[in-house]
């Protein structure tokens, strides 16, 4: 044997051998205190390797998972355990549909403790491959060097599709696809010369639909089921801050109407419904198949000592893509009340659903600790209060999976400020699951990150476009 | 004779480089112990990992590596000046290999005169150093290779690449030395065509490389090429210098020490003046002190956003913590944060960690705490303060600033610290620091009736009326120019040499003889 090969093998042989391996192992009843939390979590067969640590002082992770009599492990010192990506692979096929059986062993002091093992449920249905998303300090009063990067969920590789250096420092976000549609997409970038840059596979353009009577610019936008209309919402926005350390940041607006623009055509659509100067309209979002208009509505003015008292309620107004018109009169699907103000609703791919966010008051969620996803099933009209999904801190952000089988949220739950991207099951019949943490690669990552994943956004496919080429449509557009 | 100036050379070399060492230590301190502060470094494989995502990995996980032990200043100190040393001396033998021994030694002192003062500016980063010192390791290697026809195609410029992508504009420095040294020999040897060539080749590959690689790392072209930046090179800062000094005192708690270097600064200015209030106010002392330092600075007419220079951010984060208001000390540290390099530095984040305990949030304490426990420097720290395991002083310092921060909920549109300091003390009218930076902010701006209602709803209408002199000359200067009756006078002033001196001073005003009293600065200044 040559010396190339032998030297390798020594090497691996003696970095095993200093990892200490279980022995005289006892037995405990607890589930381990794993980050991320994925006991008992439902993930589609498509989801990168669940890399997880465990928070406890040990000296070595002795972790196998196992589904259909296939055994991985990860065996290393230290508290984190990750998986090779090719066996996890493997492992997802013989779990998918059933599930796999997670067992740690820790070396804590002197002991091995063997934890109670748990289930990781395995999903048939997969999960859109590709994730965006903003990374932003959790303070959008001020930021510098913003990205948005696309992550490919499948395994850990991303890119940044729209980065700082290449835009001046501007603020930028809410990458949004077209449903369906990876390549379909727009971004925003803020700032003087900025707009709305669309991706139209990989044809990067800078659309200003603005005209003088709306009070800004588009500022929360979804593309129609075709991919020909964009409804926006202009909205005039107060950023404030609650004297109450706790509660942080207020962002409510003062004014806020909905368009729908048509790219084919290069108009944009109006209805007096929806720009109402007595009322606050925002957060639009066409139905699955593109003949109705979801969005939310409060009665104005906001005055800021009263903002506990602006309660959004959940609307829908017909439209007809045919004729690009607005329906003549408006629904109320969810009513704000006091303790429960509804934003950013969207509608389920297949039209059968409609997730959505409530808090107390207001229109800025994901600072609301109360701030939970609902669901109503848009036949019956029965509100899921999603009880297994939420948790104490903000849930919202959330959007659909092009199979709507998934949904991907942002969530607080870990430690209050910085938002991350979790992603629940929801079953045919309606049925939602424990949500899991998007996986890294490195399990303490999301300890040592300081930025909120903002917004993220679910996509069949990646996108075709590079950071320059926003830069490029940027200038251009000047 | 030559080893004897050879001798001669080092000696003067280390002597310089003790000068240079003790020089930091000591008078460029607070300089070095910024450079740390203003970063922080993960003992962690995925945040070493992030260092990959832009060029000049080598240069900046190295530079940011040996910023964390700057934490001690000493350390600081002597790291870099070995560094410049290390590049003085590279430059020096790739130097010599082209020039005589005068030229090399004073090439190489004007070298080591420009990275010293690059060194001087506040923002300068090791990172800039490190990559000084990679380029110019390359470049050397280059130049210490010998090269003739016999040995075919020279295909060292190819090292620009690998040093582009180590060591950013070092890159441009490798190339330099590649030019200059190829073009010398090319003049040498007048029939070696491929020495031009080579020379050729190294400018090229500067200036393509970072072309070629811009589009993945996400940087426009000229960003790209001096990635990550060029420090330019100033005089010593001795002012900011003195800033920074009083700044790190007080952060450390040693408010004695910020004071007497505030006293004895300088060049007073706002900043300086601000911790001399803030440490005043911290030792009960404000109204005592109010009109002792030439610059009126409270801080309490400071707005903050992101045009704000990063000390006032530092200031106003300072002020909100002490005052008790961790919802906008919370906000100058977030801020602070996302303005430093990478959008993290290691005071911020300790900063945030303390915040959120005494607000009682302690997960997102525990966020913080973790992040310093992957640290060098502030590991032990962050065991200290772990919520559960924390130190009996840590929490009962914890709870004491908890007891005075704000428990009331209202929205705010901007930072106006007068509604601030009125929650504060809705909150909790014993908070004193407030209480003392509301009755002195109405007193420089001269608002004798916000004074008075100040005055009369937190000290007269709790019963606990505030004897200080300042307070029994604003109040007095209050009831003369109100004519109050004789009643009014008994109910707030106190009999005695004060009350005499304002007579005496009501027949004199605007004497200089009264210099340092409330009458004068409200007349004169």
């Amino acid at each position: 044997m040559k010396i190339k090969y032998i030297l390798p093998a020594v090497l691996a042989g003696l970095l095993a051998a200093c990892t200490p391996s279980p022995e005289n192992v006892g037995e405990s009843e607890a589930l381990p205190p794993i980050y991320p939390d994925y006991v008992g979590v439902t993930v589609p067969q498509n989801i990168a390797p669940l890399n997880f640590l465990l928070r406890d002082s040990c000296e070595a992770l002795y972790v196998t998972a196992a589904a259909g009599g296939y055994e991985i492990k990860s065996h290393k010192k230290g508290c984190e355990a990750d998986f090779d990506l090719l066996e996890w692979k493997k492992l997802m096929e013989k779990g998918a549909g059933k599930g796999i059986t997670v067992t740690v062993t820790a070396l804590i002091g002197d002991d091995w403790i063997k934890y109670k093992p748990f289930e990781v449920g395995v999903s048939d249905d997969k999960i859109d491959s590709y994730l965006t998303y903003r990374l932003i300090e959790p303070d959008y009063e001020v930021f510098s060097r913003l990205q948005i990067v696309e992550r490919n969920i499948e395994d850990f590789s991303e890119r940044v599709i729209c980065d700082y250096n290449t835009v001046g420092n501007r603020c930028m976000n809410c990458h949004t696809h077209a449903p369906g549609d990876g390549d379909l997409s727009f971004l925003y970038v803020r700032g003087e010369g900025g707009g709305m840059v669309l991706n139209d596979h990989g044809k990067i353009r800078l659309l200003d639909f603005k005209t003088p009577d709306m009070v800004s610019g588009s500022v929360y936008a979804q593309f129609d089921p075709t991919g020909r209309y964009i409804v926006f919402s202009t909205n005039a926005i107060i950023p404030a801050f609650h004297s109450r350390p706790e509660k942080r940041l207020e962002v409510f607006d003062t004014k806020s109407d909905v368009y729908v623009y048509d790219l084919k055509q290069d108009k944009v659509l109006r209805s007096p419904l929806l720009a109402d100067s007595t009322r606050l309209e925002t957060f639009p979002t066409f139905s699955s198949d593109g003949d109705a208009i979801y969005y939310c509505v409060a009665n104005g003015p906001v005055r800021p000592s009263a903002i506990d008292s602006v309660h959004y309620s959940l609307c829908r107004i017909g439209f007809d893509p045919k004729l690009g018109k607005l329906g003549a009169k408006t629904d109320t699907i969810v009513s704000g009340i006091p303790g429960r103000s509804v934003s950013h609703p969207r509608v389920s791919p297949d039209g059968k659903r409609l997730l959505y966010t409530v808090s107390d008051f207001g229109t800025f969620p994901i600072w609301h600790r109360e701030a939970d996803l609902q669901m109503i099933d848009l036949g019956s009209g029965k509100i899921d209060t999603l009880q297994v999904v939420n948790s104490e801190m903000s849930d919202t952000y959330h959007s659909w999976s092009s199979t709507g089988r998934w949904f991907v949220f942002a969530s607080k739950r870990d430690d209050g400020l910085y938002g991350k991207p979790y992603f629940a099951h929801v079953s045919a019949d309606g049925k939602v699951s424990k949500p899991f943490l998007l996986p890294q690669k490195s399990p303490s990552f999301y300890d040592d990150n300081l930025k909120s994943f903002n917004v993220p956004d679910l996509g069949p496919a990646a996108v075709s476009f590079m950071p320059r080429d926003v830069a490029s449509a940027i200038s251009e557009g000047k | 004779m030559l080893k004897r100036r050879n001798i001669i050379i080092i000696v003067i070399s280390l002597a310089c480089c003790v000068a240079l060492a003790m020089f930091y230590a000591t008078a460029y301190r607070s300089h070095i112990l910024w450079q740390e502060q203003n970063q922080i470094f993960l003992n962690t494989s995925h945040w070493i990992a992030t260092y990959f995502s832009k060029p000049a990995w080598l240069g900046c996980l190295s530079g940011d590596w040996l910023t964390q032990y700057f934490h001690n200043p000493a350390a600081g100190a002597v790291i870099l000046t070995l560094v410049i040393a290390y590049c003085t001396v590279c430059f020096g033998i790739g130097v010599r290999r082209m020039f005589p021994v005068i030229a090399t030694s004073v090439l190489s002192c004007l070298f080591a005169i420009l990275l010293i003062a690059c060194s001087m500016t506040a923002s300068t980063t090791m990172s800039f150093f490190m990559c000084v010192a990679g380029g110019l390791t390359l470049g050397l290697a280059r130049v210490q290779i010998r090269y003739g026809k016999k040995h075919g195609l020279d295909i060292s410029p190819l090292l620009v690449i690998p040093a582009y992508w180590a060591f950013g504009f070092g890159a441009l420095i490798s190339a330099a030395f590649m030019i200059a040294f190829s073009s010398r020999r090319a003049l040498q040897n007048r029939g070696d065509r491929s020495l031009w060539l080579s020379a050729l080749c190294a400018a090229v590959f500067a200036a393509a490389t970072p072309a070629a690689l811009c589009g993945f790392y996400a940087l426009p072209y000229a960003k790209g090429l001096l990635y990550p930046g060029i420090s330019e090179p100033s005089f010593p800062d001795f002012e900011h210098e003195e800033r920074l000094a009083i700044a790190d005192a007080f952060f450390s708690g040693n408010h004695e020490r910020a004071k007497q270097l505030a006293l004895n600064a300088a060049s007073p200015n706002d900043i300086s003046a601000f911790y001399y209030y803030l440490s005043s106010a911290l030792q009960d002392s404000l109204p005592d002190n109010l009109l002792k330092y030439e610059v009126k600075s409270l801080g309490t007419l400071t707005t903050i956003g992101d045009k704000t220079p990063l000390p006032v951010i530092n200031m106003m984060n300072d002020l909100y913590y002490e005052l008790g208001d961790m919802t906008y000390a919370e906000r100058a540290a977030m801020m602070r944060n996302v303005f430093s390099p990478r959008n993290r530095n290691v005071r911020m984040i300790r900063r945030l960690a303390e915040i959120n305990l005494v607000s009682g949030d302690t997960l997102a304490a525990l966020k913080y705490l973790r992040i310093l426990g992957r640290t060098h420097a502030y590991a032990e720290w962050s065991r200290e303060h772990m919520p559960g395991k924390a130190y009996a002083e840590v929490e009962s310092e914890i709870a004491r600033r908890r007891a005075l921060s704000n428990s009331k909920d209202n929205i705010r549109l901007g930072d106006n610290c007068r509604n601030i300091l009125l929650e504060l003390l809705e909150s909790n009218p014993k908070n004193i620091v407030a209480l003392d930076y509301l009755l002195c902010t109405d007193l420089l701006l001269k608002d004798m009736d916000t004074f008075k209602m100040d005055y009369d709803t937190y000290c007269m209408s709790k019963g606990s009326p505030r004897y200080k002199d300042l307070y029994q000359e604003a109040l007095m200067i209050y009831l003369a120019g109100t004519e109050a009756s004789q009643e009014e006078w008994d109910r707030y002033v106190v009999p005695g040499p004060l009350f005499e001196s304002f007579r005496r001073y009501s027949s004199r005003r605007g004497d200089p003889a009264f210099r340092g009293t409330y009458w004068y600065y409200f007349d004169k200044q």
